[in-house]
């Protein structure tokens, strides 16, 4: 429309002052339509005309032709920054004087009852054939729901970064290219130094490593990883490395974010701190290894309490020895239990630790199964002493007494998740000639009340000529 | 199974052995094990203090050190032999991962422990120290 105005002015009159207004005048019926304010000034800025729409924005009717009203209608004006805006310094006065047009400019129009509006300004100036400049039109329009819904906007955007300052994890956010977009003070904190917004990119801390310490570059992160493949990373762990030198355990969270359209435009992570849980965590291995320290000492001391006993009072060096193995048996499943964090114990080691003082690197008479069965503590020790009196019993009387004996132990885990059940076999053959003993010594009777009683399994002692036989039948818990 | 059929015994006989242990009784089954193995004499240091003042005055041929002597370590002790290139081995309830890794490699029997085990540690402590003697 401006230029149109512009153009029609331009051509219909030869004249300055008079010929303005009259193009402007042929112009008046649509002006007075249109839902756009518009006006226009000559060359000193004396308003020319003006039209209804912009009465009603100005709130008032300013004179027209009257030297004390130049360059603007309104009643008074202020710049976006609510500071005041003298009419000389309008965007209308800038344009008469430089001959250059006004872009979208914002300024605030406060009318004689006090009410202020928000206009969004654009002034064409206005010149005659000869190219001279005889003055400007100005359109300018009511942006009050555009300045609300703007600053309803910026409200919703505070409330929304306010509410990720507030939380105390470590939280940022990144474009799909990985660069750093917002951070809040946690995540600063977290990283021992401030990000750069703009050139740091995958994540806010300052050195990267893996949980086992070696280096883990910053485009390797699990948000680096999220980003590039486009799919929430969990499970992840890392330490970070202010520049400080501290290091700080984390879990990251990083999860891309998408737009409306399903385009992916960033994503947002997560660091929680866990070096207190790590902290925990080696406290815990820390009283684990004093409290296995304090039990060795003490076997060590029943163990020498013992010898110093038995030394010189008859006992034979057998039954000494008896009971040292017993004792070393109990000490060697207290280490396989400290090695798990008393958790479970496997079967396997188990029973090798109770042939490891019999197997004298004769190598390949011991046969033992492989299937991994994992058993609790409690379960683990019973079994191990059971292991320990058969291993001894072979030892002194069955068939690793014999240079040609050998000893088969097989295993399997039978039935569903919720009745599970170690089938054990343990066969001795190329032994002496075996023979039931006369009277059920103590090996046997702990073997058979640690099995039927403790693990409420049965245990089945066959003393077959050719090699002794053991059979178990043990129940195993639903979580092993 | 008896105690005194190890390789190790025989490497032992006649040798001066500093026990360092700071329980009286495990001190007394460590001396009467070492006997058995036929050393020819056991000294006896419950604390670092007593074990470096002895070494002070008299160097042994072997040492068997309890790791932990009533919450003091027992490595100024091994610093002192291992200048005097003096075989030792470690006795500790932590077992070897319970050794400072700067001892890494020397051998470590854990406690409890029998007296084969013993044997054959010191043995083989007599070995690296031998093999380290001829390198230097």
């Amino acid at each position: 429309m401006q230029r149109l105005a512009n153009r029609g002015q331009a051509q219909a009159v030869p004249t300055k002052a008079g010929a303005v207004r009259q193009a402007a005048g042929r112009w008046d019926e649509i002006y007075e339509h249109m839902p756009i304010a518009v006006y226009v000034c000559d060359r000193d800025g004396l308003i020319v005309q003006y039209n209804r729409r912009a009465e009603e924005l100005w709130g008032r009717t300013p004179k027209i032709d009257d030297s004390e009203e130049r360059f603007c209608g309104s009643h008074r004006l202020f710049r976006a920054d609510n500071t005041v805006l003298p009419h000389a310094r309008t965007p209308m006065a800038q344009v008469l004087q430089t001959g250059e047009p006004v872009r979208d400019a914002e300024v605030i129009v406060e009318r004689p009852d006090g009410s202020r509006v928000p206009l969004l300004v654009n002034i064409d100036p206005l010149f005659s054939d000869e190219g001279d400049l005889i003055g400007a039109v100005n359109c300018f329009q009511d942006i009050s729901r555009l300045k609300q819904a703007e600053s309803h906007l910026q409200e919703r955007e505070r409330w929304y970064r306010d509410l990720l300052e507030a939380l105390p994890a470590a939280i940022y956010t990144t474009d799909p290219k990985g660069n750093i977009t917002f951070f809040n003070q946690a995540a600063a904190e977290l990283a021992g130094s401030t990000p750069e917004l703009g050139s740091d990119t995958w994540c806010v801390t300052w050195r990267l490593f893996e949980p086992d310490g070696t280096v883990m570059p910053h485009d390797e992160c699990p948000m680096a990883v999220a980003l590039k493949e486009g799919r929430p990373v969990r499970g992840a762990e890392a330490v970070a490395e202010r520049p400080d030198g501290t290091r700080v355990p984390f879990i990251p969270y990083p999860t891309p974010l998408y737009d409306a359209s399903g385009t992916m435009v960033g994503a947002v992570n997560m660091l929680v701190d866990i070096s207190e849980r790590k902290e925990a965590e080696s406290r815990q291995i820390g009283l684990m290894n004093e409290l296995n320290h304090r039990v060795k000492n003490t076997l060590a001391t029943v163990q020498a309490l013992a010898n110093q006993t038995m030394r010189g009072s008859g006992v034979s060096e057998e039954v000494r020895a008896a009971f040292e193995a017993r004792l070393l048996a109990l000490s060697r499943t207290h280490d396989q239990l400290t090695r798990t964090g008393w958790k479970a114990a496997d079967l396997a080691s188990i029973l090798k630790c109770a042939l490891a003082p019999y197997e004298n690197g004769s190598g390949g008479r011991i046969k033992l199964g492989e299937a991994p069965v994992r058993l609790p503590p409690q379960a683990a020790l019973t079994l191990a002493m059971v292991l320990h009196e058969l291993a001894a019993n072979a030892a002194r009387h069955g068939s690793l007494a014999a240079p040609d004996g050998t000893l088969d132990v097989t295993w399997q885990v039978l039935g569903e998740n919720g009745a599970r059940r170690l089938r054990f076999e343990w066969q001795e053959s190329g032994g002496p000639p075996v023979e039931a003993p006369k009277h059920t010594g103590f090996g046997m009777r702990l073997a058979e009340r640690s099995v039927t009683r403790a693990l409420r399994g049965s245990l089945g002692i066959a003393f077959d000529p050719g090699g002794l036989r053991c059979t178990m039948d043990i129940p195993l818990p639903v979580s092993t | 199974m008896t105690h005194r059929d190890t390789a190790g015994s025989g490497a032992l006989h006649g040798l001066s052995v500093l026990v360092v242990e700071d329980e009286t009784i495990v001190s007394l089954l460590v001396e009467s094990m070492l006997m058995d193995l036929g050393c020819k004499d056991v000294w006896y240091a419950s604390s670092v203090e007593e074990a470096l003042h002895m070494l002070a005055q008299r160097t042994p041929d072997a040492a068997v050190l309890d790791v932990n002597l009533a919450g003091e370590t027992a490595y100024p002790i091994a610093r002192q032999l291992a200048a005097a290139e003096v075989p030792f081995v470690f006795a500790t309830g932590y077992g070897a991962g319970g050794i400072h890794q700067d001892w890494a490699g020397r051998p470590v029997v854990q406690k409890p422990f029998r007296c084969d085990m013993l044997a054959s540690a010191l043995a083989s402590a007599l070995e690296v120290e031998g093999a380290a003697g001829i390198n230097r």
